[in-house]
């Protein structure tokens, strides 16, 4: 903990890791040890993850991989699920929506990486003391296809597919599989290089492709979409392998009121950015896309030598644009970006030291091979109006960074997160914790579940009529490997150290998803 | 997923329509085409080329055929008489909006549907002649063309 970063501008104060002692840290250990024969014997896990362990060290399967295993192919429920602890916030009627690729293996294929399996969209909502779970696979073409060759011909982000699928446009290879919408009237699945896909809100059954305007059929729209507090959506998408990319603004109303191409100053492949009141921010790190087939990862170096620079794009106009540089580093996600008084940008992001996510490591998930660990920390960078740009880097191993939707581009101090005790050795995959780390005073709190679970993005669901800051709750969702079921968990987001107010399980155990909303 | 361009079509088919030659050489036996195009919108027009070698099917030259074919059911048909026997191969757009020309988004991907003769299929950009052709002999011969968006 409190580790400094060399690269960490000597102005910028150091936050430290979560105060987080409320497991015992010989627990951490186990993290290690997962899915070996002391593991077995450590954790005492219930027979049936016993009996997994068991036949992962047989097999040589390691117990994570639970995450990355088929969900059935019909979708799963509506089911009840199962309260183990807690009671439920009375006012906290609603749905956690969650999206995230859910076939892996069809007939002898492995697919190619963790990103290109098909969209399994999971519902679940709360009312009461219950709960329910549905979940659909989307019925995009590229799933249907697959489906009728019995293997997995589409390309994609690793997955090199037949060469003689026919692929029209991109969305011919949509997976559908990695954020949802909530448009109201219908969900809508986001992927990243085509265009979202309409589901039925409450059956989560597949409406078709959405067209946002005929002349700007199958251009990209990103899987992070960010809705200011006026009702405007803002978005981008890829021109994989040029120097351009597109920007999307939606109005309230739902339609296009800006659809432009812009230059992008690096063939940088990037998942997120950022959204204050006036500005666009696309931190461009120095992941980058040459031309030619897919799949993509065979076509991205990584090139640290050349840092990162920031685009930052007027709204009002995309001729007005400006460039900030920092020191090499990766990042999938952010947080959210706000403007200060004196015209300084600020958003959190998620640091790695090089791409946590590559054609390897996704390859390696889906076959329950080991993988390699690089550990994001959650950071804030400044973008100052004399052309300084900073990191602050702090300690917090962090991914999925969620803030309050209420004051998208405005300034706040609360940034939740899923992550791990920095002081302790990393789980084999994935995440053990949530954490809320407030920037104005530097702290992070957290509550670590330990090494039987495998936690997924938790959002921030502010309290009816609340509007202070934490006054809200974290929901969100763990696979717990020794029980091998999906948990779903609410916490006071004020008092994450307290843990999950209530829990549920679901009798079924769901493959690792991306990224979720709410929905009242 | 892709480099863009990749998908620009240089479908050489706006500037071709009228240039096709219906000239029929009667001192040699020749065969018919029908061509049969699917739709998925029963609107706008068929516009279509036909091409008799290689180089000119990949844009250095010209079709020997090329129409306009109006859409007003789910199946439309067009023959083509007079063709000498040989290898020949179709490229096809569905003009939805009667702008005589295949519109395409920002990124040069085709946003009206595009279809060849062979069943060849679109992979980043168009197929090649190899994949499209097809033989006309004395006689009668058929292709059908299907357009998915």
């Amino acid at each position: 903990m409190h580790t400094p970063r060399t690269h960490r501008p000597p102005s910028a104060p150091t936050i430290g890791g979560p105060i987080c002692d409320h497991t015992p840290s010989r627990r951490t250990v186990l993290n290690l040890l997962a899915g070996t024969a002391a593991g077995l014997w450590l954790s005492a896990p219930a027979r049936q993850g016993a009996l997994a362990a068991a036949a992962a060290l047989e097999g040589g399967t390691p117990r994570w991989h639970l995450g990355f295993r088929n969900a059935p192919v019909g979708g799963v429920g509506p089911v009840p699920l199962r309260p183990i602890h807690g009671r439920a916030p009375e006012a906290l009627a609603g749905t956690l929506i969650r999206n995230g690729p859910g076939q892996f293996t069809r007939g002898d294929q492995t697919i190619g990486h963790w990103f290109d399996g098909d969209g399994l969209v999971r519902a679940f909502r709360i009312a009461g003391e219950e709960a329910h779970l549905t979940a659909r696979f989307v019925d995009t073409h590229k799933r249907r296809v697959d489906t009728a060759a019995g293997g997995f011909v589409s390309p994609g982000f690793g997955t090199a597919g037949a060469p003689d699928t026919a692929i029209a446009h991109a969305d011919d290879a949509n997976a559908a599989n990695t954020a949802v919408l909530d448009r109201g009237d219908a969900l809508w699945a986001l992927w990243e290089a085509g265009s979202p896909t309409a589901l039925d809100p409450e059956t989560l059954a597949t409406r078709g492709t959405v067209t946002l305007r005929d002349d700007v059929r199958h251009m990209p729209f990103s899987a992070h979409p960010k809705i200011d507090p006026r009702g405007w959506i803002w978005n981008f998408g890829l021109g994989l392998g040029s120097t351009r990319a597109f920007v999307w603004a939606l109005d309230p109303t739902g339609r296009v009121a800006k659809a432009a191409t812009i230059p992008w100053p690096r063939a940088a492949y990037i998942h997120d950015f950022a959204v204050t009141e006036r500005k666009l921010i696309f931190p461009l790190h120095p992941w980058i896309v040459s031309g030619g087939h897919p799949p993509l990862v065979d076509r991205l170096a990584w090139q640290p030598e050349r840092g990162v620079t920031v685009l930052v794009v007027d709204k009002d106009n995309f001729a007005d644009r400006r460039l900030f540089h920092l020191p090499a580093a990766f990042f999938f996600h952010t947080g959210d970006a706000w403007e200060d008084a004196g015209g300084g940008l600020h958003f959190d992001v998620c640091f790695a030291d090089r791409p946590t996510m590559d054609g390897e490591i996704g390859g390696q998930l889906v076959r329950g091979v080991a993988v390699r660990q690089d550990l994001p920390r959650l950071c804030l960078v400044s973008l100052h109006p004399d052309g300084r740009a900073e990191v602050r880097q702090s300690d917090v191993v962090a991914e999925f960074p969620r803030t309050d939707a209420r004051r998208q581009g405005q300034p706040r101090s609360s940034v939740w997160s899923v992550g791990h005790d920095a002081g302790d050795p990393a789980p084999a995959v994935g995440f053990n914790t949530v954490q809320r780390t407030d920037w104005s005073t530097g702290t992070t709190d957290c509550f670590r579940f330990g090494s039987d679970h495998l936690v997924e993005e938790h959002i921030f669901v502010p309290a009816p009529g609340g509007g202070a800051e934490t006054e809200g709750w974290l929901v969100g969702t763990s696979l717990n490997l020794a029980a091998q079921a999906t948990e779903l968990h609410v916490f006071d987001a004020a008092r994450l150290e307290r843990g999950p107010l209530v829990t549920w399980r679901a009798p079924v155990a769901l493959p690792l998803s991306f990224h979720g909303i709410w929905r009242w | 997923m892709r480099s863009a361009p990749l998908f620009l079509y240089a479908l050489c088919l706006t500037g071709a329509i009228g240039l096709g030659s219906n000239a029929a050489d009667g001192d040699r036996e020749t065969g018919r085409l029908t061509l049969t195009f699917e739709v998925t919108e029963p609107s706008g027009a068929i516009m279509a080329a036909v091409f008799d070698n290689a180089d000119a099917y990949g844009g250095n030259g010209a079709p020997v055929r090329a129409f306009r074919l109006p859409v007003t059911a789910p199946t439309v048909r067009q023959t083509l008489d007079a063709l000498p026997p040989g290898d020949y191969a179709v490229r096809a757009f569905h003009d939805l909006n009667d702008d005589n020309s295949l519109n395409t988004n920002p990124f040069g991907v085709p946003v009206e549907a595009v279809a060849f003769s062979n069943g060849a299929t679109v992979r980043y950009g168009p197929p090649e002649w190899a994949a499209t052709r097809f033989q006309v002999a004395t006689g009668e011969t058929g292709q059908t063309l299907s357009f998915r968006r």
